[in-house]
């Protein structure tokens, strides 16, 4: 493995987990949300990492773009100015982290009982015609029905919220 | 190349983090961003396991995943705005409307 690929993601890992912990912990929920921003646009540099270079994209123009954009709305249009301190101390908080623990453990576990199988040599994505082309042919030839049943649901969902959203 | 059980264990603690956040925040705004984290990270191993069998399947059900998500959210903000009209509140706490 390279040096610098190792580099990249350890920082892009770090920003990643980082602002994960703020958008949680912050008090108020603007900035939530721009660390939620932040934590995407590292989650997209991981894509890109990797080699999934068109979901990478997506992720930034979807994501960091448009989704936090939804979320910075609900913000305003709610008046969520004030601070909001999450309980920290009570029980309910303490089960919370106690149950995340496990989870985090639990799956640790399983991957390092997998650590053979996964340490298999991997060709990686790289096919000789570009990643998107063949990203493109995968997702129109095999997956078809279930796109189109995605774009049905896109627009259920577009339905469904212009209804809600209506003002009585 | 970095191996996959890195991305892997980076998204377990990102999922976990995001879990954390569903259950200690009360703010349903806060919640759904926490719910965000988990379904990034989800993503995170489903390209890390398309990569790490050279297999596309990953990635188009990442794009799915999106894809769904993105449904998802605007149903969810829309609801919760109408509910903050209704009842001027957005704490999870609150919303006990519908109990029987």
């Amino acid at each position: 493995m390279s040096a610098l690929g190792v580099l990249v993601f350890a920082l892009l890992a770090l920003v990643a987990v980082c602002s994960a912990v703020v958008v949680v912990a912050a008090r108020r929920v603007v900035a939530s949300a721009l660390a939620l921003v932040l934590c995407f646009l590292a989650v997209a540099g991981l894509f890109i990492l990797q080699g999934a270079e068109f979901l990478g994209a997506v992720q930034i123009m979807l994501y960091a773009g448009s989704i936090v954009v939804l979320f910075v709305f609900v913000v305003m249009l709610a008046n969520l100015r004030g601070e909001e301190a999450a309980d920290w101390s009570g029980p309910r908080a303490f089960g919370a982290v106690l149950l995340g623990g496990v989870v985090l453990v639990q799956l640790l576990a399983v991957f390092a009982r997998a650590r053979g199988w996964l340490a298999a040599p991997s060709s990686g994505l790289d096919p000789g015609e570009g990643h998107v082309q063949v990203l493109g042919k995968v997702l129109f030839r095999e997956y078809l029905l279930p796109f189109e049943i995605l774009s049905v649901v896109l627009l259920a969902a577009l339905f469904g919220l212009i209804v809600i959203g209506r003002r009585k | 190349m970095v191996p996959v059980s890195w991305y892997l264990a980076l998204g377990a603690v990102l999922f976990a983090v995001g879990l954390v956040g569903v259950l200690v925040r009360r703010n349903v705004v806060v919640m759904l961003m926490s719910i965000e984290l988990m379904i990034n990270a989800v993503n995170l191993n489903l390209v890390a396991f398309s990569n790490l069998h050279a297999h596309y399947t990953g990635l188009v059900l990442a794009l799915f995943v999106i894809g769904v998500e993105a449904a998802e959210l605007g149903v969810a903000l829309a609801v919760i705005l109408a509910w903050h009209r209704h009842s001027g509140r957005l704490d999870a706490d609150g919303a006990t409307g519908l109990r029987g």
